[in-house]
Parts: structure tokens; C-alpha cells; sequence
């Protein structure tokens, strides 16, 4: 009776979510409701988690449950430490649930809702989540180790080489570009700029609270700083509306990067217990809850989508960035269907914290689902507004014009009608001077976001309140990615140093913390200041490069995945890996090719150059603007040069990956597999 | 109910890792502990030198 009843409810939820699917694909003229994504999204990930996840625990990894887990074998009470998978879940989360989400979603719904849509579900159910489950499997085989440890060990000193300069280079150009979005977030706002200045001070409190007066009180301390972060968002209007105290707090956005910059140097050199630790603790917390109010306020509000399923701007002249539907839809999406930087963390702490080989699939397949539902939630918040607002918001001055008269027309004659008053009246409402030109990603998001809360409560009246809230929520997570990312690319500087002097690889030796504080805040500092002086509004230039490095990395960690199946003998499953891996080539090899070579200015990084270069020559520049001219060819070759290095690594590491493959197959080396020994369990029935 | 809520809530203090050093105690019962506070120091140090955050 059990299994009739069980076949029955998965049909049924297929049929449901087959037919969200098709109302928000196929519906034509006719305004989508919201709730439809959550529908299609939530049954397509029920239906993979039930049955592939299943399908790749059993047939492909063989999980087995009598095998002790590292954490069980190794339990030290600190880095190997047994944890309920919900817990270990939910740590899995806060880890991987980044700015990507949101960010890439809202910027792909230039192409319209659907792409986007679409590849956030498949591209994680067939890829993303795919590789986070494969290499913490692999990792806590291991012992937890890492992907670079890994790729050294299966494919080859060069593969593990190359894995490792990719997470140095695909961190500088993180660190940028998300910086390069708290900026234009809080570019000429002093009521976001004040607000996020006062969880610096929050959050130094919160870290004596925890290291004096009150050791290791992680909830007690998030409580209090939860309290004070309500009281900055509430105290940011005060502010706002003080004419004295708005100048001081009204930044250009080369102010801004300055301050990141300090900020990212100070938060790398400080004690971790003092900024870092605290910062991250309440990011999380406020991340974990903002996710969920939002999935509630959807449901709750059911907001229409304004989007159409499809826009002109798959042929790529749209203006929130150059590019066409393919290869660029994929790429700008990034984190939401997959990504590579997950491979870091599903080979970091997670793996040393599984009771058992089992909670992989919950853990390493189940926490990326949640991640793409938190894109999906992204792209029904971007796709709410009206079209004609979204563009306005998202478009660089460059483009769209910088009054709202010129935008109305620019974006009235792509077929988008917006009344010069509606940018006004919605500025007003947020509390903002203006909403023009807000590039990025994350205004747009924040307005979005605060439609829906102001839905749920307060109506329009709080509406700027949920607003600023909602662009301290993405800044203030924005930047714990920025802290905890320099940090760590510090110590990676230093262990590169350590080879060259001993000294410098000497991690608590002040002057080596120094110094590689400023290597690496420089090299992610001189993108992030580039981009802020860029015309075109710099995410069109870095968003694209991010995700880039994004999936190149991705497709190390599924050729490194592949490299151990065959040593593994599953060549029947071999597609479940070679088949994203495959795609995630093609699609970052025609993009890295289209930066670098297209003809059209606004996408190739040549072409922009030359563009310029002859602009120089004919004498179309002032004599004034020359060298900020210069500067911005020299970039563009500097930007060609970075995608030339992330293309060129893969295909190393791609063609060593083909010869261990082929030495393997053809008996030439043993597949001698490094994983540890098995060592049965001690617990009969672990939770 | 009231189970529920004490399960939920030692979840959110475990997640948290408010409760990690009541745990290392329990379950490593270490002869001579170090501090609530070395403790502390000790897991930051660990979490915050590789990839704990990602994009």
C-alpha cells in the first residue's frame, strides 16, 4: 500500500511542477504570478533530490553507511567534530549562500525571466549540485581534504597547481567585483552609506563582548548586534534627512572604493576575533532569515511578474551588459546553478563534520538546491518591477542618459514605456535622491525585496525602511565576503612567500601580514577602482570575468570529480560529471573567446582598446580626458590578459586530466585511488 | 512541542557554534581543557584561515 501511495504523491508533484513549469514558459501576453516559480523551482528539486541525488548516492558513489566518517575516526572536539546533518546542513548553507544568488539573476533578467529561470533549476540539478555532493564525498574520503590537495594527488602536480593559482586569480576578481557592487549600492546614499558605517563599530562591540566579557557567546552577542543593526537602518533616515550630517555621509563612488579598500586592508591585518568573526556571525544569521522572510513574503504577496518570459536583449545589446543569451546568460548567473568557489568550502570544514558517508546527499546536494531557490526567489523580486524600472536602475548614465527624461525616452524606444514621474515617485518612496543608474544589481534586488516586505508589512509607508534594510542586509554579507576572502588570500600569499622567504610564509609575523595584506588588497583594490571609473559602469566589465573565473573553476572541480570516478572504475556514470563539465567548457571557452576578440567595443576588450586607441589618434578625445583615456585602454588589455590566464589554465589542467584519463584506460598507471582506508563504523544508527 | 523547540533550539546552538565548547567538553572530555576562551580563539584561527565564505 506504502509504495501505490508514494508513486502516486511523486506524480503527482511531478505533474504540478510540470505544469508551473509550463505556465511560466508558455505563457504568452499574460501577466505570470510569482508564486509559479516557486512551484516549478521547489517540485523540480523534490523530483532531482528524490531520485537523481538518489540515483548518484547509490549507483554512482556507492555510499556506504558501515564506513566511518573522518569525524567519527578523527573526533578532536574542534576540527573533526560529529554533527546532526540538519546542523551540518544548515553550516553547509550559511557557507556556500554568497552575493552570487542574488546578483546574477537580477542582472540576467535583462534577457527576460525565463533563461534565467530555467537554468537556475537545470543547471543545478544537473551541475551544481552535482559537484558540491561529489567533492565532499571525495573530500571526506579523504580525509577532508582539499580541491587543490586533491587535484595534486588524482590528476597530477600540475592539476593541483593550476587548481590553486585559480582559486588565487577567481578570488581577486570576486573580491572586486563584489566590492564594486556595496559600492554603486551605496554610491550618493547617506542613508545606506551611514547605516552600513555602523556595523563596523556594531560589529567591533559584538567581538569584545565575545573575546572579554562574555568567551564564545556566538547567540547572545548576535542578538545584541541584530538590535543596534535595526537601530542603524531606523537612525539612517535621521541622518538622510540632516542636511549636515548627509553631506558627510554622501559618497562619490572613488570615495567608496578607497574606504573598501582601508576597510578590506584593516579587516586583513586586525585580529580576527575583533572584526571578521563578529561580522560574520551576524551576516549569517541576518542572511539565514532575510532568505527565508523573503520566501514567505513571495508566498504571502504572490507579486506579478512584469518581465516578459523574453526580452530584445538576447542579441546581445542589452544594456545592463554586452553579450548574448549564450554563452552569457549562464555566466552571469553563476553561483545560483553553479559554482566552483563551493568546491572550496564542500572540501573545507564540511567534510570533517559528517556523522556519516550518507548525509553527503542531504548535505552536499540538498544545501546547493537551496542555494539555486535563493536565485530563483532573486530573479522573481528583479522580475517584479516593471521592466521599465528595472532598466532604469540597472542601466550605466553611458547608456540609458543620466535624468530620468533621457532614460524614460531611451528605454520607452526599447519597447519598455516608463513615465519619467514613476523614477521619481520611486525614488521618493525608498528614500533615495534618485534610482537612476544604479548598476550592480543590488538596488534594483533592494527595491524588489522591499516591494514584497512592504506587501507583508507596513504597506508603502515602510517602504524605504525594508529598502535600506534590505541594501544593508546584501552589504553587509557582501562585505563579510570581502573580509573572510582577503584573509584567506592573505594566508594563500604567504604560503606562495614562504617559498621565497621564510619569514614571509610566517603567518602571525606581523610585517608578513602586512605586506601580504597589501599584495592581495592591491590586486583586487586596482579592479574594484577601475571599475568604479569605467563608463560603462564596470559590472559589465567584471560581472562577466567573475563568472568566468567562477565556472572555469567549477569545471576543475568536475574534472578533478571525473579523474576519480575512473579510478573509481564507474565508467557506466562517467557522463554524470563529463556531461556539466563538457558544457561548462564550451560555455566559458566562447565567452573568455567573445571578451577578448569581439568585434563590438562594449564586449571584446580588444576591440575596446582599439576603439579608443583610434579614438586618441583622430583626435576625438579632449586633451583632458587622455589619460583617463589611456588608462582605460590599458585596462581593457589588463582585462584581456586575465580571462587569456583563466582560459589558458583550464585547458592545461583539461589536457593533463585527457592523459592521466588515457594512462589510466590504457594500463599504463595504476588507479590507485588515495583515499583512506576503510575503518568500520563504531555507531550501529547515528541521526 | 517543548521537545521540538529544545531539539530546534540546541540545533541553532550548535549551527551557531555557540554550544561548541560544551561539546568539546562532553565529548572529547579532555584531562587538562583548555579555557572557554582559548577555545574560542583556537576555532576562529582554524575557520578563518581557509574558505569559509563563499560568493
Amino acid at each position: 500500500m506504502k509504495r501505490p501511495l508514494s508513486v502516486l504523491g511523486w506524480t503527482a508533484l511531478a505533474l504540478l511542477g510540470a505544469g508551473a513549469l509550463g505556465a511560466i514558459a508558455l505563457g504568452r501576453g499574460e501577466p505570470v504570478n510569482g508564486l509559479w516559480f516557486v512551484v516549478a523551482a521547489a517540485s523540480s528539486y523534490l523530483i532531482a533530490y528524490r531520485f537523481y541525488s538518489g540515483f548518484i548516492a547509490a549507483r554512482v558513489l556507492a555510499l556506504d553507511d558501515t564506513r566511518a566518517t573522518p569525524a567519527e575516526r578523527l573526533d578532536d572536539g574542534r576540527d573533526f567534530v560529529p554533527t546532526n546533518r540538519w546542523v551540518a546542513i544548515g553550516h553547509h548553507f550559511a557557507a556556500i549562500a554568497g552575493p552570487g544568488p542574488l546578483v546574477g539573476p537580477t542582472l540576467a533578467a535583462q534577457f527576460g525571466y525565463l533563461p534565467g529561470t530555467l537554468w537556475l533549476i537545470v543547471g543545478a540539478v544537473l551541475g551544481g549540485c552535482v559537484q558540491d555532493f561529489l567533492i565532499l564525498f571525495f573530500s571526506m574520503r579523504r580525509d577532508g581534504k582539499s580541491l587543490g590537495q586533491m587535484a595534486r594527488e588524482e590528476v597530477g602536480r600540475r592539476g593541483g597547481m593550476i587548481a590553486t593559482t585559480s582559486i588565487l586569480a577567481i578570488m581577486i576578481i570576486l573580491l572586486a567585483v563584489v566590492a564594486l557592487v556595496v559600492v554603486n549600492a551605496l554610491k550618493d546614499s547617506p542613508w545606506a552609506t551611514f547605516t552600513l558605517a555602523l556595523t563596523i563599530p556594531i560589529a567591533m562591540l559584538m567581538g569584545l563582548y565575545m573575546r572579554f566579557w562574555r568567551p564564545g557567546r556566538v547567540l547572545e552577542a548576535s542578538a545584541i548586534g541584530f538590535g543596534l543593526i535595526l537601530f542603524a537602518v531606523v537612525a539612517g533616515r535621521w541622518v538622510a534627512e540632516a542636511p549636515e550630517w548627509a553631506a558627510v555621509f554622501t559618497l562619490s563612488g572613488p570615495a567608496l572604493a578607497v574606504a573598501i579598500i582601508v576597510y578590506g586592508f584593516a579587516a586583513s591585518a586586525l585580529p580576527v576575533w575583533l572584526l571578521l568573526a563578529p561580522r560574520d556571525y551576524l551576516s549569517a544569521f541576518i542572511k539565514v532569515g532575510v532568505m527565508l522572510a523573503l520566501a514567505a513574503g513571495i508566498i504571502l504577496v504572490r507579486p506579478t511578474i512584469h518581465m516578459p518570459p523574453l526580452t530584445r536583449f538576447v542579441d546581445g545589446t542589452g544594456p545592463v551588459f554586452a553579450g548574448t543569451i549564450f554563452p552569457f546568460c549562464f555566466i552571469t548567473i553563476a553561483c545560483g546553478a553553479v559554482s566552483g568557489f563551493h568546491a572550496l568550502i564542500s572540501s573545507g570544514t564540511t567534510p570533517k563534520l559528517l556523522m556519516r558517508e550518507g548525509h553527503a546527499r542531504l548535505v552536499g546536494y540538498g544545501a546547493m538546491l537551496m542555494e539555486s531557490f535563493v536565485g530563483i526567489m532573486a530573479m522573481v523580486a528583479a522580475c517584479a518591477l516593471s521592466p521599465g524600472a528595472y532598466f532604469a536602475i540597472n542601466s550605466p548614465a553611458g547608456i540609458v542618459g543620466a535624468t530620468a527624461e533621457q532614460a524614460a525616452a531611451t528605454i520607452a524606444s526599447w519597447g519598455f514605456p516608463l513615465d519619467p514621474r514613476t523614477m521619481h515617485d520611486l525614488a521618493r518612496q525608498v528614500g533615495e535622491a534618485t534610482l537612476l543608474n544604479r548598476t550592480g544589481g543590488a538596488p534594483s534586488l533592494a527595491v524588489g525585496m522591499a516591494q514584497i516586505f512592504s506587501g507583508t508589512i507596513g504597506g508603502e509607508r515602510l517602504l524605504s525602511i525594508w529598502y535600506h534594510f534590505a541594501i544593508m542586509f546584501e552589504a553587509l554579507f557582501i562585505l563579510t565576503v570581502v573580509d573572510a576572502g582577503t584573509r584567506v588570500g592573505r594566508f594563500m600569499v604567504q604560503d606562495l612567500l614562504g617559498h621565497v622567504s621564510k619569514p614571509l610564509g610566517r603567518t602571525g609575523w606581523y610585517p608578513s601580514i602586512l605586506f601580504s595584506s597589501a599584495l592581495i588588497v592591491g590586486g583586487w583594490g586596482y579592479f574594484l577602482y577601475q571599475g568604479v571609473l569605467d563608463p560603462l559602469g564596470g559590472i559589465n566589465s567584471l560581472w562577466p570575468l567573475f563568472g568566468i573565473a567562477n565556472q572555469l573553476l567549477a569545471a576543475v572541480a568536475l574534472v578533478v570529480a571525473t579523474t576519480i570516478l575512473i579510478k573509481m572504475g564507474r565508467m557506466r556514470w562517467l557522463w554524470v560529471t563529463l556531461l556539466p563539465t563538457a558544457w561548462l567548457v564550451i560555455v566559458t571557452m566562447t565567452g573568455s573567446y567573445q571578451k577578448i576578440f569581439h568585434p563590438d567595443p562594449r564586449l571584446g576588450f580588444l576591440s575596446q582598446a582599439r576603439t579608443l586607441s583610434e579614438q586618441i589618434a583622430a583626435g576625438a578625445i579632449p586633451a583632458a580626458r587622455i589619460a583617463a583615456t589611456e588608462r582605460l585602454i590599458f585596462n581593457a588589455h589588463l582585462d584581456a590578459a586575465v580571462t587569456a590566464l583563466f582560459a589558458g589554465l583550464i585547458l592545461v589542467l583539461i589536457v593533463e586530466a585527457l592523459y592521466e584519463w588515457y594512462r589510466i584506460l590504457s594500463g599504463r598507471k595504476s588507479a590507485a585511488l588515495q583515499e583512506s582506508p576503510y575503518v568500520a563504523t563504531r555507531w550501529a544508527e547515528v541521526g | 512541542m517543548r521537545t521540538w523547540l529544545r531539539r530546534l533550539w540546541r540545533g541553532v546552538r550548535e549551527a551557531s557554534g555557540d554550544a561548541a565548547y560544551e561539546l568539546y567538553l562532553e565529548r572529547v572530555r579532555p584531562e587538562q581543557p583548555v579555557s572557554r576562551e582559548e577555545f574560542w580563539l583556537e576555532a576562529l584561527h582554524r575557520r578563518y584561515s581557509g574558505p569559509s565564505r563563499c560568493c
